[in-house]
């Protein structure tokens, strides 16, 4: 399943509590600071076996957030890798 | 016939997206989709009973759960473990539903072929 | 393959519509054939024909009656939810408000079955939220 996350706090966490093995989480718009490692404690600081994690791109840059600056498991899609990962997994759920 | 997950994981009090969230699953199950409802997390909380909103003028949702049997939609699932930590037991739900373990529910998820949330 | 959009937050205020164009733009690159935008909840807002943002900023309704023309995706929006918030449609607005129509060019407004239906006839149906 693909989870499609738009905020972190509640709603990132609310996903995380029921990923499983084999699931791929997107963070959008402002779920992307989730991906910095500097916050602690931090949702994503931990990395959760079996589970890819990717955060958009553009989204990154509108927000000035260099990829340096987040954990380093995280990978990278801009929009028309967002569209394959909505090719690549079904069902998709939208976290909002 | 698809199968369709509608996902309820915040309250459906307080504003119209709840009662909106609904209507989809009603006019799903009116397409004959096999239409399964999700309660999770806060959402378990939609279900209890002596929900009063028509003191405060909101739309009561309460009788459209009572009638989900009639829209032939008898699927309608509660997540153990949110029930736990809300304190919650079958017994002080509104309608009657199927208690299932977040990793069972996850398994039937999967097999999904559109999932919604609001 | 084929895709359904849900919008369900209105424009400005949430990232959602700008969200969905820009998936959807990288969609039709692809070739992925965008089957239906249905505009909920407050995302009927994204066809408010009044909408005047400053000259300087993207006009998000303009946008999606260019999409519509341009690829001719089909805009639908919900009937009820955009009754109750006062958007409506050519037969009521002029009986009621007195005005031509609160749609801006390219919207179409229907029930909730053609949601459903674009729902059933697509492989994916992604929505965009608050």
């Amino acid at each position: 399943m693909l989870y499609i996350v738009n905020k972190k706090g509640d709603v990132l966490r609310n996903c995380l509590d029921t990923v499983s093995t084999d699931d791929v989480i997107l963070l959008i718009e402002s779920a992307v600071y989730a991906a910095v490692n500097k916050p602690q404690p931090s949702v994503l600081s931990e990395r959760i076996s079996g589970v890819a994690i990717y955060a958009l791109l553009p989204d990154m840059r509108a927000r000035g957030i260099d990829v340096a600056r987040c954990y380093e498991y995280i990978q990278y899609v801009d929009y028309a890798g967002f569209v394959d990962l909505v090719e690549q997994n079904n069902p998709v759920r939208s976290c909002c | 016939m698809k199968t369709l997950f509608f996902i309820i994981n915040k309250s459906l009090q307080g504003n119209v997206c709840g009662q909106e969230f609904l209507d989809m699953a009603l006019m799903a199950a009116a397409f004959d989709q096999k239409v399964v409802l999700l309660f999770e997390g806060e959402g378990v909380n939609a279900l209890v009973k002596n929900q009063c909103p028509d003191g405060l003028q909101l739309k009561n949702i309460v009788p459209v759960l009572n009638a989900l049997p009639i829209y032939d939609i008898n699927d309608v699932l509660v997540e153990e473990e949110s029930m736990t930590m809300w304190g919650l037991v079958e017994e002080e739900l509104e309608i009657s539903v199927h208690a299932l373990s977040r990793r069972a529910i996850k398994d039937q998820l999967n097999l999904a072929d559109h999932v919604f949330s609001f | 393959m084929k895709i359904s959009i849900q919008i369900n937050a209105s424009p400005y205020q949430y990232q959602a519509a700008d969200t969905a164009w820009h998936f959807i733009q990288a969609a039709i690159a692809k070739g992925h054939k965008v089957y239906r935008i249905f505009f909920y909840h407050d995302g009927v807002y994204n066809a408010y024909r009044d909408s005047r943002p400053p000259g300087d900023e993207r006009d998000i309704v303009k946008r999606w009656s260019g999409l519509q023309l341009e690829h001719d995706v089909d805009l639908v929006v919900c009937v009820s939810s955009a009754q109750r918030r006062g958007l409506l449609e050519q037969s009521v607005a002029l009986k009621v408000g007195g005005y031509e129509q609160a749609l801006s060019d390219g919207f179409r407004i229907a029930g909730l079955g053609l949601l459903m239906e674009a729902v059933i006839e697509s492989d994916r149906h992604i929505t965009f939220g608050a």
